[in-house]
């Protein structure tokens, strides 16, 4: 950079002509070729006006990058690593409370560091630009119906895009939770009286979705005044009471937060709309004494509090294994409602109005969804990794078709092209074949480490068999490091293979422990750690390949 | 003034680090040898990573597809070190903004984080925010700006996050890689997380099941290169020479396949190889260069320490052997261990050392770790467990017999 810094003058001009000159700008540009456009674009400097704060001086930087800001978008991704100040102006105008405007007139600066910026604008870089870049934000969108919508593949890309993993409104296989929720919601709102509810259920299972489908509701929202946190973004428990003060703007919050409980209590007795409070991943609110949970639960038994208290969280029964007291109580008792896990039904019928939705009907066969469902359903239930699955069955599926070869070179990108084009006609639905392939890739296990090609190093393997052989053969099965280092020592001297030193072997044991194959239980002293397998004799059979070798050690008790 | 920048100049961060540049001219390598060297170096990825191309496809698939959607996600990559993960990962970003560049996709912003230059797991909203916006703010303002930029339908460029070595952002209550992995399943996010980690059931054995279900199932496992594997990676590196025979390349991936299959690690045996050859003035490698870099590599630093033991700590070690073989138990009294410890020497005819003494040894040998001393108050009850094995005690104390 500072090679840059010395060639380039600096015109120094008044302020004036720099917001006159916009729309010139953009007129030129289009015409303009890349090489003339730099001289056009040296970045100008304002008139040098003194310092008074660091601020102003940010401010005076907004100004000065906005109107280049547009050209240069598209130059930037080049360079994220290096300049991240660039950025900041987009993200100022799209976060933070910018500053008055009328500041920005008032005083501008001239600096070292913004100085220091504008050479980062050098003319070589602003060469490298297209000129039809510069709208990028509606050129672009053209392009891309342009480019991939021809190619034979925006069935599988459609499919795929229907089966994102994100919140949607259609939510089928939920309409008998959906509904109890809205009568529970509606019954309290016409008696006016407060309630809690507490949502269980796996991941997965589509609870803030059928959530979030009723605090969209038009009713609800006029009805309600709703607030919705999660509460893993928390630093604390107790900061829980500051976020629901916030999300209300309640006026008369101290600093210090000690009194924002009694505020909110305060609150929740004055006169207001009904409020619907929901809070998601609830757990995370566990401290030591569960203070906050208690006090919370005990909101919607104040007396006149109008307070929907919704809580969300994985296990069946925590309010009764951490807030057992709630139970001494009858109205403070939470309305329990459980999730259960999908079933195979109705991830088929998830699956297939997913793709109904997209008019990809067929891209998967009937029979293939039902596979998956029932697999996905004997498992675990949980939406996600069906949708995931799905998704990895359409990836799968589009890198056959177009049967790609990949190489890490620069000349990839000619390579898919030439492919896409090789085979664009070609696009059949999805079979069981597939399924299978990726539903053993994921749940496979063992299986994935068999391949073909042997990839798991002989020394590893070693040091497993001598683990086998203490395990089988050997009175003592409490193993350490130590103990198995000499095992393995004396297997190797018995191969004549030379054998790795300590500081290596404690190294071995933590790589295979990465494979989930030992638990490697740490003390302090590496030789005094204890080795547990993890997996049993015929998984390892599986993994290692290598019976014959295998089945020598392990029974060689002359070893121990 | 530059040379005192003030600190909330730093942290808008208009003012960028520089570092002290050289006051010579960076000399160029002369040799044929110091060229290969620079080359064999581990920081000097080559430009097409070789045995890589069934991951490099299967994640530059699912990045390219991602990208195209607008839609976000999350893939998990796992692997031992020193298997190329962050290598395949940074050379496909590499090339999808290559195609960026050619108009075949949008634009999207690159993020990186790395869990171990975190000082904590959530200075990592802090890194975000500082590489998408450029400030530096405290935590919670930036996990709130994330928070805030994350959820608005604003059009936005799609994100990639890298997030390396993703098992130290886990803490007791995994709120960071809970957020991390919430973001992409919000349609107005337009994000995708890369994760990468060393372990491979880290999800199912660390994490907890909101997170793991949120991670996907979309995962991709970097193995060991084999033999065959690391040989073509050298070869690749020092294409366009004869300074390496095949042969002494395939004896180096061998060795390094049959411990760890680490990349890395045959680099580097590599590059001391050719450090040695060096100095012995020779312009090829030879078999004994190799052999003496695996040796220097293989070496038993503690075999070493003991053979430059004194008299009498060699004889103290041999006495807790003695006793070790008398009780069969590993762990030792330091009495009973005196007691041997007096025979020995009068067996050897050296004046006995009294009890302080002894201890000072004892205590001077659990500094080297040659011996493990539990609970050093105890004095004369205190227990004493051998830290090398027998036989390379044996091994180091026959040698000195002999001499």
């Amino acid at each position: 950079m500072s090679g840059k810094q010395t060639t380039i003058s600096f015109p120094i001009r008044k302020k004036s002509n720099f917001y006159g000159r916009k729309e010139e700008i953009k007129e030129d540009f289009t015409n303009a070729t890349a090489k003339d456009t730099p001289s056009r674009y040296i970045p100008t400097v304002k008139k040098i006006v003194t310092l008074t704060s660091s601020e102003s001086e940010s401010d005076s930087d907004i100004e000065n990058t906005k109107e280049r800001h547009k050209i240069t978008r598209e130059t930037r991704i080049e360079n994220t690593g290096h300049t991240p100040r660039r950025r900041k102006c987009d993200d100022l105008n799209e976060h933070t409370p910018s500053p008055p405007k009328q500041r920005r007139d008032k005083e501008s600066s001239l600096t070292p560091s913004t100085l220091l910026n504008r050479l980062i604008l050098s003319p070589k870089k602003e060469g490298r630009l297209a000129p039809k870049q510069l709208f990028d934000s509606c050129l672009l969108e053209e392009k891309d119906e342009l480019i991939f919508k021809p190619i034979g593949f925006n069935k599988y890309q459609n499919a795929r895009k229907s089966l994102h993993g994100s919140i949607t409104d259609n939510l089928p296989g939920r309409e008998e939770e959906l509904t109890k929720l809205q009568t529970y919601l509606l019954e309290h709102l016409d008696q006016e009286t407060a309630g809690s509810l507490y949502i269980s259920g796996p991941p997965g299972t589509g609870k803030t979705a059928c959530l979030f489908k009723i605090m969209q509701q038009s009713d609800v929202k006029s009805k309600f005044k709703v607030v919705y946190i999660n509460c893993t973004s928390m630093k604390s428990a107790t900061a829980i009471y500051a976020k629901i003060i916030q999300e209300l703007s309640i006026p008369g919050m101290t600093k210090s937060g000690k009194n924002s409980k009694a505020i909110i209590e305060k609150y929740l007795v004055s006169k207001h709309k009904t409020l619907l409070l929901v809070l998601d991943e609830i757990d995370q609110l566990e401290s030591k004494k569960q203070s906050v949970l208690y006090s919370i639960f005990e909101w919607p038994s104040k007396p006149n509090s109008k307070l929907i208290l919704i809580g969300i969280a994985n296990s069946l029964d925590l309010t009764d294994r951490i807030l057992p007291r709630l139970q001494a109580r009858c109205e403070l008792k939470p309305v329990l409602m459980h999730f259960a896990p999908y079933s195979k039904q109705q991830i088929f019928d998830i699956i297939s109005t997913r793709l109904n939705e997209a008019n990809a009907t067929n891209v998967f066969t009937p029979p293939a969804i039902q596979f998956l469902a029932s697999k996905v359903a004997a498992i675990s239930g949980d939406i996600r990794k069906a949708l995931d699955i799905s998704r990895r069955v359409i990836e799968l599926a589009s890198s056959h078709q177009v049967a790609q070869v990949l190489r890490p070179t620069n000349d990839n990108d000619t390579n898919i092209e030439l492919s896409k084009k090789e085979t664009e006609a070609v696009e059949k639905s999805v079979d069981l074949k597939e399924v299978v392939t990726v539903l053993n890739g994921v749940y496979g296990g063992i299986q994935n480490l068999s391949n073909e090609q042997d990839t798991f190093p002989l020394q590893q393997k070693l040091l497993i068999c001598s683990l086998l052989l203490i395990l089988n053969k050997g009175k003592n099965k409490d193993i350490t490091i130590g103990r198995l280092y000499e095992v393995y020592r004396n297997v190797c001297k018995k191969r004549n293979i030379s054998a790795v030193d300590t500081s290596d072997f404690v190294n071995m044991c933590s790589l295979i422990e990465t494979r989930g194959i030992l638990r490697v239980v740490g003390k302090k002293e590496a030789r005094l750690c204890k080795v547990n397998l993890q997996w049993d004799q015929e998984e390892l059979d599986a993994a290692l390949q290598d019976k014959q070798m295998m089945a020598d050690i392990i029974n060689d008790a002359n070893c121990l | 003034d530059l040379s005192t920048p003030k600190i909330s100049i730093l942290k808008q961060s208009t003012l960028k680090p520089s570092m002290k540049m050289r006051a010579d001219i960076l000399i160029k390598p002369v040799t044929p040898l110091q060229e290969i060297r620079t080359k064999l170096h581990v920081s000097a990825v080559p430009k097409s990573l070789p045995c890589r191309e069934e991951e490099f496809n299967n994640i530059y698939t699912f990045l390219e597809s991602k990208l195209m959607d607008n839609s976000g996600g999350s893939i998990y990559i796992n692997g031992v070190p020193g298997t190329g993960k962050t290598a395949t990962v940074n050379e496909i970003v590499k090339c999808l903004k290559r195609s960026v560049e050619k108009g075949k996709l949008n634009r999207f912003d690159f993020v990186e984080i790395n869990g171990m230059k975190l000082s904590e797991p959530r200075q990592a909203y802090v890194q975000i925010l500082k590489q998408l916006s450029g400030k530096v703010v405290t935590w919670e303002q930036a996990y709130n700006m994330l928070e805030k930029k994350f959820n608005s339908n604003a059009k936005r460029p799609m994100t990639l996050l890298l997030v390396d070595e993703l098992d130290l952002l886990c803490t007791k209550r995994q709120d960071v890689i809970y957020n991390l992995l919430d973001w992409p399943t919000k349609a107005s996010a337009r994000l995708v997380v890369i994760t990468i980690a060393n372990t491979m059931d880290l999800p199912e054995r660390v994490l907890m099941g909101r997170v793991t279900s949120r991670l996907g199932l979309t995962r991709v496992t970097f193995e060991p290169y084999n033999y065959k594997q690391l040989y073509e990676i050298i070869l690749i590196r020092l294409k366009n020479t004869d300074i390496f025979e095949n042969e002494i390349i395939q004896l180096i991936a061998r060795k390094v396949s049959a411990v760890s299959g680490d990349a890395r690690r045959a680099l580097d045996i590599c590059r001391r190889v050719a450090e040695i050859t060096e100095t012995r003035n020779n312009t090829t490698v030879s078999v004994q260069d190799v052999n003496e870099a695996l040796s220097e590599m293989i070496i038993n630093p503690k075999v070493q320490a003991i053979k430059h033991c004194s008299k009498f700590e060699q004889i103290f070690l041999q006495a807790v052997c003695v006793e070790v073989k008398r009780i069969g138990v590993e762990e030792v009294c330091f009495m009973n261990v005196y007691r041997q410890f007096e025979s020995l020497c009068s067996f050897d005819g050296y004046k006995i050392p009294n009890i302080t003494q002894t201890l000072d040894i004892c205590a001077k040998l659990g500094d080297y770790r040659l011996l493990i001393c539990e609970y050093a108050s105890n004095d004369i009850h205190k227990k004493i467990l051998l830290n090398v094995s027998k036989d390379e005690l044996h091994y180091a104390l026959q040698k000195i017999d002999f001499d």
